[in-house]
């Protein structure tokens, strides 16, 4: 089965977005900050693409003060592990020889 | 063509998914500081034990305060300020929760046989030595596991080795050596953990 990218979750499907969403796959809520570096982009950029996956309700935000620093720690949400597990298995689906019929 | 972005998309997902997990777990500072605490208790206890520093009361008194006395300071420095901050894990995971319940749990059973078992005289004192060689080894397995660090769960086996040579040849040496497997097993693992986390 070739690579149609019409069968993925195009709110997924996007280098960043997908980055964040395996990051927050991983755990139970992850700070911005951690986002950020790992999926090497800027504050303004990860915040357009996390505030789209959160508009989705795929991930929710909780906003904390640790000491006098304000932290904003993401997860996902019950929909959005469902989206990304969903994403994942089609994208297994799409490798050589494990295509569906 | 086509499937290779699959590829690369499965590849990138499990690569950020294991990087995740491990940074879940910030251990450094927590090998440093009970390394450093241990080790003056064990450094105290060979000093008192050879005869180096007299005892200020009974040997087991002694024991059990120079002990209390470490484990103090160890649990101290852990709530000071710097330490806890580099502490905060920017991930939280039920893997990072559970790497905390265990060491925990080697903790609280280590000061059970201690000030327990060679408090009340029914464990001898020589003993503590590879016993906790062989607990930490299983702190130190069990977080290699969790956070998926091959290379930290690996040395579990240098404690399990080294405390069964401890009880097969029990002596003041084993003071020493345990020094040695604190320092090269616990406390140089640590500086390698808290230097990867930047």
């Amino acid at each position: 089965m070739d690579f149609d990218h019409t069968q993925l979750d195009d709110l997924i499907h996007s280098r960043i977005r997908l980055a964040v969403m395996s990051i927050l796959a991983a755990s139970d809520a992850v700070e911005f900050t951690f986002i950020r570096d790992r999926t090497k982009t800027t504050d303004g950029n990860l915040s357009t693409h996390l505030r789209k996956l959160e508009d989705a309700g795929y991930i929710q935000v909780e906003k904390e003060f640790v000491g006098r620093k304000p932290v904003s720690r993401y997860s996902l949400t019950d929909t959005g592990r469902q989206a990304f597990t969903a994403y994942v298995e089609r994208l297994e689906q799409m490798l050589p020889g494990r295509g569906d019929t | 063509m086509q499937d290779n972005r699959a590829h690369e998309d499965l590849a990138t997902i499990r690569e950020l998914m294991v990087e995740t997990r491990q940074a879940a777990y910030h251990g450094g500072a927590y090998f440093i500081v009970w390394g450093l605490a241990i080790g003056l208790g064990l450094l105290a206890t060979w000093l008192f034990v050879s005869g180096a520093v007299p005892m200020p009361a009974s040997g087991r008194a002694t024991m059990l305060v120079t002990w209390a006395l470490a484990i103090g300071l160890g649990g101290l420095a852990m709530w000071w300020w710097p330490i806890r901050r580099e502490q905060r894990a920017p991930v939280r995971s039920a893997g990072g929760r559970l790497i905390g319940l265990n060491w925990m749990a080697v903790g609280t059973s280590l000061m059970i046989v201690f000030f327990i078992g060679v408090g009340f005289g029914s464990l001898p004192g020589y003993l503590m030595n590879p016993v906790s060689a062989l607990f930490i080894g299983i702190g130190i397995f069990m977080t290699g596991v969790l956070a998926g660090i091959g290379w930290i769960r690996n040395l579990a086996f240098g404690w399990w080795l080294g405390g069964a040579v401890m009880l097969a040849y029990p002596g003041l040496w084993n003071l020493w050596f345990m020094g040695l497997l604190l320092l090269l097993l616990y406390m140089l693992p640590g500086v390698l953990l808290a230097r990867s986390k930047g």
